[in-house]
């Protein structure tokens, strides 16, 4: 705290800075001396104190010696804070060196500034003094403002802010402001001043950190006080914070001395004099108060009314005091002392404001609006990098998406064409179907056209031998001839029947008669039916199962004759010799009843089985048929629920066709 | 009604081979020609009729076209393809009628063409003009 305070002083009276510390060092350290203040080892603290008194003893090796004790002893009782210490001395040290060296060695000591700083800080945080890591900055900044380098002072301090702010310490934070109201102060930019002055006590005021609240404010307050026109309110108010929270005899001091200066301009005389003989009687005035004697003097002068000598006026060094001055006297009415104070107090200024000072201030501070805005403009570069990252993610998923889609549409497209391919495919088919279906029907318009022709000719044929006159030829054989025409009437006839079956079931009109039916009785008469149509030297014969005992069931007896009629007829016409015969059977398939055509015929190859029974196939052209029967007989079987097929498993020659009929039908099913 | 020059005439030296697979289509033609006295043989299909041909050579051809095996037009092909053969008369007797049919017929060698339904004149008239041919080739 005794530091701190030290350098709140290095940081207003910069010229007087290094004499005033030697002087309040001698008056301070004494009394640490006594007590220990740091409450380290009493060794180490011995070697502090050697360090510290040499540390400005530029000129020596005393504190090297000192301070490297102080290390040795520190590390062996492994006292921390006094190895803490050793870095701050370490850096005093190195800034005490660097304001000695001369102008070209700056750089050098520039560098070893920030390293000796950087070594504190790292120890600091080390060893959890972390009073000393925000210190470091301190005197780091003390030693640039002090060589001229307001700049660099002026960053640390925002460096130290930036680095509060991340620790989140408040302590460190209320150093900086602290530190920042300070060279603002020395800068004589009072509205800076004011308001990191303000923000400093605001804390204060407001903070729960006991290291803060064990900071003395009274200083502060009268600094802030200091920033307003003696007489105002605000000095007023601040004035009396600092009184209240004055701890230490210097503030009273300083605050004494102001309510002095006050209570003059107040005209409260007795409270004015008591200020003032307590200013004069106090030990430490003259070194503390800056040109106080003089300004006091002036003050007695005016309120007796009588102008202040020029050597005691001129003698009054600050612009405050000066101004103080100029306004008291115009206020006692002495306008020759107010203009010549206030005119010089401008001139002062103007002089101040010309000088390279006011150009470095301003330079100083457009450079620190510099850092701050590319400290904003950092900010914002990572805000736009934020909203850019943003708009790329929302392009990238907006892009993902289009892709998405139009995946989507293109597969769509793919599927379509591919549904349109097979379309066209069917279509194709379907055309080669009814190509081929063209073409099948064209040849059974040829065929019909050749079967309706043949028992035609023999029709014509033996009723022109019939109509020749008599005699041309013996009377059995115009009977013969009468019945080859009948026969072949017959044929023509059931060839028609034929034809007229099939488109009768084409348009649906077409009916299944149930009534009970007897199996023998069905195969007899399709026997007798197909009979005539065998070819000389072939036999055809029934065969019933077992014993041949009649069996009865419900079905379309016409229809099942019909079928087994022109299977018959078929095993007919592919039969030259050997026999076709006609079996039934109730126990072949239960509940059917099967009757199987069995010839010694051409034969059906297996991969036919299916094809014979389309419409209009013909195995063999020049067997006489239309090609409908089978597919007749398929048809009526379906309608019955009966089933006929080729007995593909028949390999004996010839061929096997079997019908299956069941015995009990279901009627309803009936169209 | 049969043309006067044909009746009593002796046909007993021309040799016809009727050629069908119908059996009933046979007789038929046989019925028909019987007034004439032809030397008259039948065949039941192409190879038989060109066994039948080998055996003893006709001077007339009566042919089916629609026959299982050798057809017609194939029958007619080998026996014009044969020198020995090439000079048969042939009329063909079919059931196939149609304009391409007979183009057909004409095409492949043969010398007349007779659809069915058979009009017994016509199949007269025209077998006793071929065999009027044949025999003035003889001479």
């Amino acid at each position: 705290m005794v530091i701190s305070d030290v350098f709140l002083i290095f940081g207003i009276v910069k010229r007087l800075a290094i004499g005033l510390l030697g002087l309040l060092l001698a008056a301070v350290l004494p009394l640490a001396a006594q007590d220990n203040p740091y409450e380290i080892d009493n060794e180490c603290y011995t070697y502090y104190q050697q360090a510290e008194q040499s540390v400005a003893d530029v000129g020596s090796d005393t504190f090297e010696k000192a301070n490297e004790k102080l290390l040795e002893t520190a590390l062996a009782k492994k006292d921390e804070k006094a190895r803490t210490l050793y870095y701050v001395e370490q850096l005093k040290r190195a800034s005490r060196m660097g304001r000695a060296a001369p102008e070209t060695e700056r750089l050098r000591c520039n560098a070893e500034v920030d390293a000796a700083q950087r070594n504190l800080m790292e120890v600091a945080k080390q060893t959890g003094y972390i009073q000393y890591y925000y210190y470091s900055f301190d005197l780091a900044q003390t030693y640039y403002y002090n060589t001229g380098q307001s700049l660099r002072a002026f960053a640390l301090l925002n460096d130290m802010i930036r680095l509060s702010e991340q620790d989140n310490d408040e302590y460190g934070m209320w150093q900086a402001l602290r530190y920042l109201a300070m060279l603002y102060q020395s800068h004589n930019d009072i509205v800076n001043t004011r308001a990191y002055l303000k923000r400093c006590l605001m804390m204060y005021e407001t903070t729960s950190d006991e290291t803060i609240r064990r900071q003395t404010v009274a200083r502060m307050y009268c600094d802030l006080a200091d920033t307003y026109d003696i007489g105002t309110d605000s000095a007023r108010i601040y004035y009396h914070r600092a009184w209240d929270s004055a701890k230490q005899d210097l503030d009273t001091l300083r605050c004494t001395f102001y309510d002095a200066l006050q209570s003059a301009f107040d005209e409260d005389m007795p409270r004015y004099r008591k200020a003032r003989d307590f200013c004069f009687a106090h030990p430490s005035f003259q070194s503390i108060i800056r040109s106080g004697d003089a300004c006091l003097r002036s003050v007695d002068d005016i309120l007796a009314r009588r102008e202040p000598p020029t050597a005691r006026l001129d003698s009054v060094q600050t612009t405050k005091q000066r101004h103080y001055l100029g306004r008291l006297a115009y206020k006692y009415e002495l306008l020759n002392v107010a203009y010549n104070l206030t005119y010089s107090e401008a001139s002062n200024a103007r002089s101040q404001l010309s000088s390279a000072n006011s150009a470095r201030l301003d330079e100083l501070s457009s450079q620190w609006e510099k850092s701050r805005m590319s400290a904003d403009l950092a900010r914002q570069s990572d805000e736009i990098a934020r909203i850019t990252r943003l708009v790329l993610i929302l392009l990238i998923a907006f892009l993902l998406t289009g892709l998405f889609f139009s995946w989507l549409h293109v597969r769509n497209l793919r599927r379509d064409q591919k549904r349109d391919e097979r379309r066209i495919e069917e279509l194709k088919q379907a055309n080669e179907k009814v190509r081929l279906a063209d073409a099948a029907k064209t040849r059974f318009v040829q065929n019909m056209s050749h079967e309706v022709r043949t028992p035609l000719n023999a029709i014509v044929g033996f009723s022109q031998l019939l109509s020749l006159p008599d005699g041309s030829f013996p009377e059995e054989e115009k009977e013969e001839f009468a019945s080859h025409i009948i026969n072949n009437s017959k044929m023509l006839t059931m060839l028609l029947d034929d034809i007229l079956s099939t488109s009768s079931m084409d348009s649906g009109n077409y009916r299944i008669n149930y009534e009970d039916g007897e199996v023998n009785y069905i195969c007899e008469a399709a026997i007798s039916s197909a009979e005539h149509r065998l070819q000389p030297g072939v036999v055809m014969r029934y065969e019933p199962e077992g014993d041949g005992a009649p069996f009865n069931f419900r079905t379309d007896p016409r229809r099942v004759q019909q079928i087994l009629i022109n299977l018959l007829t078929n095993a007919c016409k592919h039969t030259a010799k050997g026999e076709i015969v006609l079996s039934s059977s109730l126990t072949a398939l239960p509940g059917y009843v099967r009757f199987t055509v069995t010839d010694t015929g051409t034969g059906v190859p297996a991969d036919q089985a299916e094809a014979i029974f389309n419409r209009f196939t013909k195995l063999n052209e020049f067997v006489q048929g239309t090609g409908l029967g089978l597919s007749i007989c398929r048809d009526i079987a379906g309608r019955m629920g009966a089933k006929v097929f080729l007995d593909t498993t028949y390999t004996a020659g010839g061929a096997r066709f079997i019908l299956d009929v069941p015995v009990t039908p279901n009627e309803n099913n009936n169209q | 009604m049969i043309p006067l020059y044909a009746q009593d005439h002796d046909y007993s030296r021309l040799s016809i081979l009727a050629v069908d697979d119908i059996p009933l289509n046979l007789l038929l033609v046989t019925k028909m020609l019987s007034r004439f006295n032809f030397k008259l043989r039948t065949a039941s299909g192409g190879q038989q009729a060109l066994d039948a041909v080998a055996e003893e050579k006709p001077d007339l051809i009566l042919l089916d076209l629609m026959m299982p095996g050798i057809d017609g037009f194939e029958v007619i092909r080998r026996l014009r393809s044969n020198e020995a053969t090439a000079d048969i008369r042939i009329v063909i007797l079919s059931a196939l009628n149609s304009q391409d049919d007979i183009v057909k017929g004409f095409n492949t060698g043969a010398d007349d063409f007779i659809t069915k339904p058979i009009i017994m004149e016509k199949l007269l008239s025209c077998v006793i003009t071929q065999m009027q041919l044949v025999e003035a080739t003889r001479k």
